[in-house]
């Protein structure tokens, strides 16, 4: 049975659904895995992805994309032509980069002062400067990046990562993601569907501070022994009435999902308290600091997942609208500073924890946002950049990345990618290759299709940055 | 730098002769490159560079064509590729041989495509090198041809004329089908089930809803006295009459059409009113409407209207074409033509999924790699729905709903109305809110023609336009000045400052804030219709005329069209005869007497951090909301299709499913799959020809009239296996959205045919052949099978017995709410916010305007009201697998996941109703008579004794050991009720 047919029947019937409801070992030992398209002769370099998405749009050559000439032009205005919220235009005033650019590590990558302590991580980091995205819209950019397709209803990348592998750990989701204190992205949940796949694939919420995951706290008063007996009196009624339905093995999964549950309650928060970390680790990722304190916490939560199993977990910089994230229309060096203030030591406190564990080598960290933001003004004053989805920046660590690596180029001024460009499909594929999973080949049957994340299209990994 | 140089793995031109020798990483990343060339090639070239197209004897369709070159010889020059002459044409040097002759390319395409052939134009073997040109790929090479042996596409079978049995043998030709193959296989089939089984299993089936114990009681009893067939009948003829009937078959019909309320993307906006499609949907099921109607009017309701009299039903006919409005809409689209395409390609691939059973997704870029269906077929079927006008948020139309049922006649409407007012302004009168705003200093934004001769940009009109003529950015330089007052003289209360005596006047003028104001006056005077915009939104609509100046108190959503600085204020009127005038004015006036005042001050009041609490204000408010959104008998919003003209634009090839690349025009046609299985003596399709006044071209008509005659095989097969899919817990054909060749093939074909040829023959009577499958032995088996026919057969393929299944999300939602006893049976109208956890709206950008608030009685209601938001989903729904809005969903998957359990012990919904379940049941009895009443209440079966004593024991724990108040532990027992596999599942 191949694995369409597998999916295929259990979605007919009830037949094997608790298997992928399960996404864990079960999924693993049957006989759909046999035909788990995994790159032949791969080998899964990395087994967790953390994909820290910086929400709004950052701005590449005031981060990572070093454009010396800009400094020149600022304030001339130039014909260059740019695609953003604004529609397409001819040209506009240069806004020079805001920041400083300083030499870092062996490599010697350019870094500008937003990132002072990711600089000192630059020979862990692989860049690709030469990205380009098919919307300059928040909305459909945001589901390009997260989903492949800016047409809303496709599954997003943790769900194909889950669907590919399955978990490690049955007692947490293998998809989580953390958002921001000011909102979710544009788009909420659509940011992390499962789309047309099973609901048990899509992104589950984890908060750092609150009720770890919904639902997970007992309602206020029932104690933990109260619940207990509550759960032995269901499951023995449950079991009586299975008993004379010995054909439906669906009431065996569900009674066990219980079991799960109320096992989750005591796993889940373990996971997410970081007071047992030490005080020199969690200075490390900044929380110890008002500024670093929330996107530190999550950073070091997402360490404390990744060995705890969770295959793809995702952080937001930024959220809501406006200022609460990357989306710098009005004043760049407020809104830059603000988020890079919040993001730099957390960031490079991950790199160095991640490595001292020995957990980078297994894990893939990419940041990353929707698109980038133009070197040109969005208004007739101000330091103010509109979206940019012709070309900006990635970059990625550990999990086989070659680190030192810069990739791929926009022009001198940044605007475009012009050598080695690569779209968002060639970073999912990459992301799937590294896992193990044959990009072109992981594919899920529906609406008389085998839908791909990357597309019909099809997408090469970016080699360039494969160690 | 430090970007390793790929070129140096790339391979030269010549060695496209000999690619044996390809190192694999080289290969891969040529191809990688190589899908962006191919891109452009076949959107900007093939067109005339394909197939049987050669200009100059020049075609990119394959390596080897492109290798040829054309007429002037290579295109490619080896060795000097600077000098290539594809390189010169496309760079546009030379105008006589500039490429494409349409206009030059994007600047990035020619970059790729400079950097392709500098690099020796790469041309991968293999798929990876072959162009999307039906032409030179043509169908044959898959081998599926469009012919009636596929069981899908062929005519109905014949049925044998089965002898009718002894008294051992079935009767009925579903059970004769069914246990022919169980024979053969060896098997028994299983006993029927329990009466009581039976009874919860119909009403869920028919209703959605678990029985009550005086139905359970009623039902048993009738079987006792008068044996379980009439029985049966009795009980089937009482939940089709039900009136949750209705509710729970939409239910099913909105997973198929994607049904959603908000458009998706970046502002998730809501599709106002759009659940009168809804709850048309309801209606015309639950009163059994033909199945060949109910998809006639949704395709074409509009067409159909022409023939009807009744006004309501006019009304409804448009109401049901909302089906093309449900779907997706991005309101800011990067590429605007091809958003247009995907809108329209989702409305094809929905049809054809859901009306034809055939998926055709992936023939919109290429034809059909499984099925007989060409890119060309496609974009034919296509070309019904070209003239369908794309969504637009104020595309909806005035329509009024036949009073009764749920619906509100105009005069006792206009007086609840005015009655929750009244009490409302009781309430602020009392609380003394009419102060709420103090203005120290009256600014005049925009003076009316009493005052002064204020000038006014403006423009006679005959029709309306929709040049964007209200937005801020309008340029209005055409346009003539004059000062305010426009009409005629003599005017009851007008003073006239230019004259108006056309048709319809149009009004711009412009002033500058430099604060927001805290409120807003609008005054004005009209005749006739008046509407008045701020910066590009509708504030203000009245109609007909009045003959003096009035005054009115803006709200919040005019307040916020406001910016600092410039604002444009724009005001139309339009008139039929009689005198006519047009003035308005804009001031930061406050007046608690002026209508909208009340309503203004009331506003405010609720959403200040209130130092008191004002419940019974805030509760009139919402009754008050809540009544205006009601369904009426007057004319008002529904999103409805409508095309504009007979004449729609042409549809053409969409090369790769772009809009940029179009290949030849097609003509609307139907898929030789769909034809092939037809009468031979049916009449030849024919397209309509609309006389040139037609507001439409016929042609969604003209699809929907075939479908249900000459296309009738195909069609009733799909909806006879989706009847036996809603009752039997999965299809006759699993795959009840993919009847092609990469579907599951029926269990039972000719039983298929069977069933679709009763459907047929009992008028399109969904209802009635919902009744004729409930009366089969089949339906009313047992869910216990003999264990050899659990072992032989796994998948429970025969038959042998029902299939156990698990409430949907829907179902166990309503179910939780209907054995409380809290469910509020109201039906129809305006979509309902259930409370949502603070965590589920933290997901949303807007965290604190995410979800709406409604008054507790709506917030128990049945699912189907709750309101559907694309990028935020209730959570309780969502975990149970109702499936993501976005797409077409044919067959539910369900899985089974600890985040459920979560939910269902700790989530506040079903703990609710655990603790209005042990409230009720303590206030009528204690002890084991407690324990005794909820389990029958929620399980709807007699507990039996040592049940009661099981659960009598944990209460006693809980109170005893755990020292829990006897309501608390209660309150735990009967959370375990609605946890329990039994309420979940169904036997």
């Amino acid at each position: 049975m191949s694995r369409r047919q597998f999916l295929g029947q259990s979605a007919g019937g009830f037949g094997a659904v608790a298997l992928t409801g399960m996404l864990g070992s079960e999924f693993l030992s049957s006989p759909a895995s046999a035909a788990a398209p995994v790159t032949p002769g791969a080998v899964a370099k990395a087994k967790h992805v953390i994909f820290i998405f910086n929400y709004g749009g950052v701005s590449q050559v005031d981060t990572f994309d070093y454009k010396p000439e800009l400094y020149r032009l600022d304030g001339k205005t130039i014909d260059m032509p740019t695609f953003g919220r604004q529609g397409k235009r001819k040209g506009g005033r240069v806004v020079g980069p805001k920041w400083k650019f300083r030499q870092y590590g062996e490599c010697g990558k350019y870094v500008s002062d937003l990132f002072p302590h990711v600089g000192t991580q630059v020979d862990k980091l692989a860049f690709v400067h030469s990205m380009y995205a098919e919307s300059p819209i928040h909305g459909s950019a945001l589901l390009n990046m997260n989903c492949g397709r800016i047409v809303s209803g496709h599954p997003s990348l943790g769900s194909w990562v889950n669907y590919g592998l399955g978990t490690l750990n049955r007692d947490l989701p293998g998809y989580v993601v953390m958002l921001d204190e000011s909102g979710g992205p544009i788009s909420g949940a659509k940011n992390w569907t499962s789309g047309y796949m099973p609901a048990s694939l899509q992104g589950v919420q984890v908060r750092t501070e609150g009720t770890p995951i919904l639902g997970l706290e007992r309602p206020k008063g029932l104690t933990d022994e109260a619940q207990r007996r509550l759960l032995d009196h269901l499951k023995a009624e449950n079991e009586l009435h299975r008993a004379t339905r010995g054909q439906n093995p669906e009431l065996a999964a569900r009674i066990e999902q219980y079991e799960l549950a109320y096992r989750m309650q005591s796993t889940a928060p373990e996971a997410v308290d970081l007071a047992s970390e030490s005080e020199e680790t969690r200075e490390l990722y900044g929380i110890d600091r008002d500024q670093t304190r929330r996107f530190g916490s999550k950073c070091l939560l997402a360490r404390r997942l990744v060995e705890r199993g969770v295959r793809f977990i995702q952080i937001y910089s930024g959220g809501g609208h406006n200022d609460d994230n990357w989306d710098a229309h009005g004043d760049l060096v407020f809104n830059h500073s603000r988020h890079a203030g919040r993001t730099d030591r957390p960031i490079a406190g991950l790199l160095v924890d991640l490595e001292r564990r020995g957990l980078l080598d297994e894990t893939l960290v990419v940041w990353a946002g929707e698109f980038g933001r133009q070197p040109t003004a969005e208004y007739e004053k101000g330091t103010g950049r509109d979206h940019n989805s012709w070309g900006f920046t990635v970059w990625l660590a550990g999990g086989g990345i070659k680190g030192g690596t810069s990739v791929g180029e926009t022009d001198e001024l940044g605007s475009k990618a012009v050598t080695d460009r690569f779209h968002v499909r060639n970073l999912h594929a990459t992301v799937l290759h590294q896992m193990g999973l044959d990009p072109n080949g992981l594919s899920y049957f529906f609406n008389g299709l085998d839908q791909r994340l990357v597309g019909v299209e099809g997408a090469e990994p970016i080699r360039q940055v494969i160690a | 730098m430090i970007t390793p140089q790929l070129c140096s793995l790339l391979l030269p031109w010549a060695s496209l002769l000999a690619p044996s020798a390809v190192p694999s990483q080289a290969e891969s990343t040529e191809s990688q490159g190589f899908a962006e060339v191919r891109g452009i090639l076949e959107s900007r070239c093939l067109t005339c560079h394909g197939g049987e197209h050669r200009k100059s004897g020049f075609s990119v369709a394959s390596a080897e064509t492109f290798q040829a070159g054309g007429s002037r010889g290579a295109v490619v020059r080896a060795g000097e590729f600077e000098k290539s002459r594809l390189l010169e044409v496309i760079e546009y040097g030379n105008p006589e041989l500039a490429m494409p002759p349409s206009g030059a390319l994007p600047n990035d395409e020619v970059q790729v495509l400079r950097s392709w052939i500098l690099d020796g134009a790469q041309w991968p073997e293999g798929l990876d090198g072959r162009l999307a040109d039906p032409e030179q790929h043509p169908l044959e090479e898959h081998r599926a041809t469009a012919d009636a042996s596929w069981w899908a596409y062929g005519p109905l079978q014949e049925q044998e004329s089965r002898k009718s049995g002894g008294a051992d043998e079935p009767n009925h030709p579903v059970d004769q089908h069914i246990y022919a193959g169980l024979e053969a296989a060896g098997y028994a089939p299983a006993k029927r089930a329990t009466p009581a089984t039976l009874l919860r299993r119909a009403s869920f089936s028919l209703t959605g809803l678990p029985p009550s114990a005086a139905e359970r009681k009623a039902f048993l009893a009738d079987v006792e006295e008068r044996g379980f067939d009439s029985a049966w009948s009795s009980l089937l003829d009482r939940l089709f009459a039900s009136p949750h009937y209705g509710e729970a078959q939409a239910r099913h019909w909105l997973d198929l059409v994607r049904y959603a309320e908000t458009d998706g993307y970046e502002r998730d906006s809501q599709k106002k009113n759009i659940w009168r499609y809804r709850d048309w949907v309801v209606r015309a099921l639950g009163g059994d409407m033909p199945y060949d109607q109910f998809v006639q009017w949704q395709l074409a309701g509009d067409e159909f209207a022409s023939d009807l009299d009744d006004p309501f039903e006019v009304a409804e006919a448009h109401i049901a074409t909302g089906f093309y409005r449900v779907g997706l809409f991005d309101d800011e689209p990067a590429d605007r033509l091809q958003a247009v395409s995907d809108d329209r390609a989702d409305i094809v691939d929905t049809v054809s999924q859901v009306i034809f059973g055939t998926t055709m997704g992936c023939a919109r870029c290429h034809d059909h790699k499984a099925d007989p269906i060409t890119q060309k077929e496609y974009f034919a079927l296509t070309a019904h729905f070209t003239g369908v006008t794309r969504y637009s948020k104020n595309g909806h139309r005035p329509f009024a709903d036949r009073p009764g049922d749920g619906i509100w006649e105009v005069p006792a409407h206009e007086a609840r109305l005015a009655e929750l007012e009244g009490w409302l302004g009781i309430e602020a009168a009392q609380l003394g809110i009419g102060k709420t705003i103090d203005v120290p200093e009256v600014a005049e934004y925009v003076r009316t023609a009493e005052a002064d001769a204020n000038p006014w940009r403006y423009r006679f009109l005959g029709e309306p336009t929709d040049d964007g003529w209200q937005a801020p950015a309008f340029d209005d330089a055409e346009w003539s000045a004059g000062p305010a007052g426009f009409g005629t003289h003599g005017t009851p209360g007008a003073k006239i400052g230019t004259v108006w005596n056309g048709p319809r006047v149009q009004l711009r003028q412009t002033f500058r804030l430099t604060e927001i104001p805290e409120s807003l006056q609008l005054r004005y005077h009209h005749d006739d219709d008046l509407k008045v915009y701020l910066n590009g939104q509708l504030i203000f609509e009245r109609a007909g005329y009045i003959t003096k100046y009035q005054d009115h108190q803006l709200d919040a959503t005019a307040i916020s069209a406001l910016v600092v600085g410039r604002n444009v204020l724009c005001v139309e009127c339009s008139q039929d005869f009689g005198g006519q005038y047009v003035d308005v004015g804009l001031s930061n006036r406050w007046d608690f007497a002026a209508p909208g005042g009340l309503l203004e001050a009331v506003r405010r009041t609720l959403a200040s951090p209130a130092t008191e609490s004002h419940d019974d204000l805030a509760r009139l408010f919402a009754l008050r909301e809540r009544h205006l959104a009601e369904p009426t008998a007057r004319p008002y919003p529904a999103h409805v299709v409508y095309e504009e003209g007979a004449t729609p634009p042409r549809q053409f090839v969409e090369m790769r499913g772009s809009a940029h690349a179009p290949g030849d025009e097609v003509e609307p046609a139907l898929p030789n799959a769909w034809l092939v299985g037809a009468s031979p003596d049916a009449p030849e399709y024919a397209l309509p020809s609309p006389d040139a006044a037609s507001p439409s071209s016929l042609r969604r008509r003209a699809l929907s009239e075939w479908a249900f005659d000459q296309g009738s095989h195909i069609t009733s097969r799909v909806a006879a296996n989706r009847a036996w899919q809603f009752l039997f817990g999965r299809g006759l054909c699993r795959s009840s959205g993919d009847f092609g060749r990469l579907g599951e093939s029926p269990t039972h074909a000719a039983l298929l045919d069977a069933v679709a040829a009763e459907l047929v023959a009992r008028d399109w009577s969904l209802q009635s052949l919902q009744r004729w499958l409930m009366e089969s032995r089949t339906y009313q088996s047992s869910t216990e099978r003999s264990a050899r026919a659990v072992e032989g057969d796994p998948r429970n393929d025969l038959y042998a017995g029902f299939d156990p299944r698990r409430l949907t999300a829907e179902e166990f939602r309503d179910a939780a709410l209907a054995t409380s006893g809290e469910l509020n049976p109201e039906r129809f109208g305006p979509w309902v916010y259930p409370p949502l956890a603070k965590e589920v709206l933290a997901t949303s950008s807007q965290p604190n305007n995410a979800w709406g608030q409604s008054t507790a009685e709506d917030a128990l209601r049945r699912s189907l009201y709750v309101h559907v938001k694309r990028s935020l989903r209730e959570p309780l729904l969502a975990v149970l697998d109702q499936p993501d809005p976005d797409l077409s969903c044919a067959v539910r998957f369900p899985t089974n996941v600890p985040t459920q359990a979560l939910l269902t012990l700790n989530g506040a919904f079903v703990n609710k109703r655990a603790s209005a379940l042990a409230s009720g049941v303590l206030s009528r009895t204690d002890g084991p008579d407690a324990v005794r009443a909820a389990i029958e209440q929620v399980l709807g079966r007699e507990a039996d004794p040592d049940e009661i004593q099981r659960g009598t024991s944990l209460l006693n724990e809980l109170t005893q050991e755990m020292e829990l108040p006897l309501e608390d532990a209660m309150q735990l027992f009967t959370l375990g009720l609605f946890n329990r596999n039994e309420f979940i599942w169904i036997d």
